[in-house]
């Protein structure tokens, strides 16, 4: 009968357990972003820039990190984009230097390095713009989930590029955990990156 | 020893009806879908039915509806604004009520798929 109790103890435990468990589910941190779940580890990625320095984008303590990919052509989405993030970098005031912020080029035949960071940094000096050879930028899109094809226009240099549009937030740990669909996120990417920046 | 059989009848009887109020409360996705290695992504609702992948998913906004990809794939797919990596399942949760549409590898004609929460 040793057995007996023994089983109903467990049972007891179990259940109990069982009960618990949407508990410890909601423990989990609420973005106002898109939430991703389990949050995906990215790889890193090296370019380098203009000016002979290069940018890897290794996660860094105390460090969140925005990312987009666009193009400098971009009629629309990218300029506002960027837009927005220069203006939730005002409002997060200082903390806004810790985020790391960058525009990563979908079109990297026409935005060269540099073009890529005098267009980013037309927003916001602290604004990062990347490009490099087409196979990392392919594995960047690749790791983050972004598509683009290009439309082809009059000529070889003038086209346009349908791209992915969402911004991708990462923890400090490098970790992609939240996203944001393009217009009207600007809101929730600032409320999400006061508590990424916690 | 009939009330020691009784007991572990009452046992029985209370892990079970926990464990199905669990499985009952337990929040299930708004909307599931399913990539077979080698195969196209599908809709999967209740009771076993399965649907081809529609232009446009309407969800329920009920709390925050999420989307989950299970891609056992051996290729990462692109679902609208959602991306399932080889071998791995992912949630993605809507926070608000709205229209979100992205560049889908599922639908080379219309090129989109539109998650629609209301």
């Amino acid at each position: 009968m040793q057995f007996v109790r023994r089983l109903t103890r467990r049972f007891r435990v179990a259940s109990i357990g069982l009960l618990l468990l949407p508990l410890v589910a909601c423990g989990a941190p609420t973005w106002e972003g898109i939430a991703i779940d389990p949050p995906r580890e990215v790889p890193s990625f090296t370019f380098a820039l203009s000016n002979g320095d290069t940018v890897r984008t290794a996660p860094e303590a105390g460090r969140p990190t925005m990312v987009f990919f666009g193009y400098t052509h971009c009629p629309d989405v990218c300029p506002l984009t960027l837009a927005d993030w220069a203006k939730i970098k005002r409002e997060l005031g200082a903390d806004g230097a810790r985020v790391r912020w960058y525009f990563v080029t979908v079109d990297p035949t026409r935005d060269t390095p540099s073009v890529a960071q005098a267009y980013a940094q037309q927003f916001d000096s602290a604004f990062v713009g990347l490009s490099g050879d087409s196979a990392t930028i392919a594995d960047m899109q690749r790791a983050f989930g972004v598509t683009s094809y290009l439309t082809p226009g009059a000529s070889d240099t003038d086209y346009l590029v349908s791209h992915s549009s969402q911004v991708f937030a990462l923890d400090e740990g490098g970790r992609l955990v939240t996203m944001y669909p393009f217009n009207g996120a600007s809101s929730a990417m600032l409320a999400d990156l006061r508590q990424l920046l916690r | 020893m009939r009330s020691r059989v009784r007991t572990l009848l009452f046992g029985l009887a209370g892990a079970g009806a926990v464990v199905l109020l669990a499985l009952a409360l337990w929040p299930r996705p708004a909307v599931d879908i399913r990539i077979p290695r080698g195969g196209f992504a599908a809709l999967h609702q209740r009771f076993g039915r399965v649907v081809a992948m529609p232009d446009t998913i309407v969800v329920a906004a009920g709390g925050r509806p999420r989307v989950r990809i299970t891609n056992a794939d051996t290729t990462t797919h692109q679902l609208g604004l959602f991306s399932a990596p080889p071998g791995q399942t992912v949630e993605y949760t809507l926070p608000t009520p709205g229209t979100y549409t992205g560049l889908c590898s599922v639908h080379p004609t219309s090129e989109t798929l539109t998650f629609v929460v209301r």
